[in-house]
């Protein structure tokens, strides 16, 4: 088994340890603590069923593709019911706030701490965020002429680009014409050259044909003087022969005299061919002569020509030069154009950055207000268990009235029985004074005595009278 | 119990999208749902949410393992390492993703319980 495989297990086996301690956390808190106020308690449970799948890859004993699905699975189960709660759970909070506010909004108009609210809280707020919003319109507006101004600064760029590039055009044109007249010179120039190489070959040819000729002259003139000497040899042999054999050999002297004027004639009519050849080679070399010197006229005026071409290339060069010096005044421009547009390109930056800086604060803007809504949310539910302490005192302010009510009954009504009492005492007074002139009497008579008897019961049934009073009174008070 | 290979793998790879698809739900109502949330629980929400986007992570991992099982040459032609790239994945689920899963609810449970909820009677 590789190290990672052993690794990965361990792993696997930690991850298990986390989600049971966690669990186990969970379940002292949810025995030991009230935690129904919780909103997500339902996601936590489902959260910890996330430790299945986890257990399930560790089983080593459940065949593996049983195992990958079994996790898959799970892992599709779980995240739906999770996804599930979270839903409900959410559509369920929604609908209590919508309610909630518009609670708030029908009830706000009568309660009185609604403009302590909107005075301390919302309209210091309100005021810095009118504070924030002007700050970033001023900002916008300084964006936006900025923009304006890089805008035309980028389209007089764009101008000037677009002139250079038409001289650039038109300098290229310039250019190619004189490049296709430097050729054009160039060719008429070569077929100068290949003419004069011509002409000198020609030259060359003829004077070589005018040696051959004259070498065949010589070698004429060598041959006739041959001749001359074997004919000179002849005659003398001839004379010889005609002395030595003059007769004897007349016939074959003529013969030989015969062959020898025929030869003769031969050699002549050779002679004057070779002849006439020649003089047909002098005029050739006349006419070669002519053609020399027509070719070294057409060479003069080719020179004249090379001249002019010399003169029109100088031209060309000065152009050249000119152009290479609008050329390098271009090329300034170009570098003027591309520090132009370096410092626009950092205008650009400067700009990015700066609405980069907008829109931080912006989102800075946004937190502020996300912050605000959850302070208002807080209010709220502040405001909401207010109301509910509220509700709760008025249950008990009534019940208090209740009982100040049923207070204040059984104060009048002791109110009255002390009336009553106050009247019995007044009334055993009076009998008392009565009783006392009766016993003055009763001193002074015998009828008396009956008379103080029947006072006696009178007295006995007002002392009761009064004692039932009193216990009724008790029984009010509960003494 | 032999399942066919190519069916099999077709079976967890639709899995798996359904599950990316209710992981990714799943963690945007929970941002939702934070706003409703006590306020003092809010760090141990964020440790949960946390959690929860690791789990979505796996899930996206798991998807792209079988995927690459599911079409192969499909992948292949688009991208040459992708095999070399799914065992990669499949060893980064388990030595990282999952421990970081289960260490994220954990916190979560522990900074829940520094929360003072009323004792239960």
């Amino acid at each position: 088994m590789a190290a990672l495989d052993i690794f990965t297990v361990v792993q696997g086996f930690l991850t298990i340890i986390l989600f049971v301690v966690a669990l186990y956390f969970w379940q002292k808190l949810r025995r030991g603590f009230d935690i129904s106020s919780l909103k997500s308690m339902r996601l936590y449970t489902i959260l910890f069923l996330f430790a299945i799948p986890f257990i399930i890859s560790v089983l080593a004993f459940i065949e593996d593709d049983i195992r990958t699905l079994l996790q898959h699975a799970l892992y599709f189960f779980l995240f739906f019911a999770a996804f599930v709660v979270t839903f409900r759970t959410y559509k369920n909070y929604i609908s209590i706030r919508k309610q909630d506010l518009r609670d708030l909004y029908e009830q706000s108009g009568k309660h009185p701490i609604r403009l302590a609210f909107a005075r301390e809280i919302i309209v210091p707020e309100l005021q810095t965020l009118t504070r924030k919003r002007n700050e970033l319109t001023k900002l916008q507006r300084t964006i936006d002429l900025k923009e304006k101004t890089t805008n035309l600064k980028e389209k007089a760029l764009q101008r000037k680009e677009h002139n250079s590039a038409a001289k650039l055009k038109s300098l290229q044109q310039q250019k190619e014409a004189l490049s296709t007249e430097r050729n054009t010179l160039d060719k008429e120039q070569m077929v100068v050259r290949n003419k004069k190489r011509d002409a000198q070959r020609n030259l060359l040819d003829a004077q070589a044909k005018k040696a051959h000729i004259e070498r065949i002259v010589l070698a004429i003139k060598e041959r006739e003087q041959a001749l001359q000497k074997k004919y000179e040899q002849a005659s003398q042999k001839e004379a010889n022969l005609s002395i030595e054999y003059k007769e004897a050999k007349e016939t074959a002297l003529k013969q030989f005299k015969e062959e020898l004027t025929v030869s003769k004639k031969d050699m002549q009519e050779k002679l004057q061919a070779k002849l006439a050849d020649l003089a047909k080679k002098e005029k050739t070399l006349d006419a070669l002569d002519k053609e020399i010197n027509e070719l070294k006229r057409t060479l003069k005026t080719k020179e004249h020509d090379i001249a002019a071409y010399e003169a029109q290339k100088k031209a060309a060069e000065r152009n050249i030069e000119r152009l290479t010096e609008e050329q390098k005044q271009l090329k300034k421009a170009e570098e003027a154009f591309k520090k132009e547009r370096e410092s626009l390109e950092h205008t650009r930056r400067e700009l990015r950055s700066e609405s980069k800086t907008f829109d931080n604060e912006r989102a800075s803007l946004l937190a502020e207000r996300a912050k605000i809504k959850r302070k208002n949310a807080r209010i709220l539910t502040i405001d909401r268990a207010l109301q509910e302490e509220k509700e709760k005192l008025r249950t008990k302010y009534a019940e208090l009235d209740q009982l100040m009510n049923d207070t204040r009954q059984k104060e009048r009504e002791l109110a009255r029985e002390r009336d009553t009492l106050k009247r019995l005492q007044k009334e055993l007074e009076h009998e008392k004074a009565r009783l006392a002139a009766e016993k003055k009497e009763k001193n002074n008579g015998n009828g008396i005595k009956e008379k103080k008897k029947q006072g006696n019961g009178k007295d006995s049934s007002v002392v009761a009278d009064v004692k039932e009073k009193f216990d009724s009174l008790f029984e009010i008070f509960g003494w | 119990m032999v399942i066919h290979m190519g069916t099999f793998e077709q079976v967890i790879f639709g899995l798996d999208i359904f599950a990316v698809i209710f992981a990714f739900l799943t963690v945007i109502f929970m941002k939702k749902l934070r706003e409703f949330e006590l306020a003092d629980i809010e760090r141990s929400y964020n440790a949960l949410l946390f959690g929860v986007f690791f789990g979505f992570i796996i899930t996206f991992l798991n998807l792209i393992v079988y995927a690459e099982q599911t079409f192969p040459e499909e992948l292949a032609s688009l991208i040459p390492e992708i095999s070399t790239y799914a065992g990669y994945f499949h060893n980064i689920i388990f030595l990282v993703l999952a421990p970081l899963f289960g260490a994220c609810v954990l916190v979560s449970i522990i900074l829940l319980r520094d929360m003072q909820f009323p004792v239960r009677k």
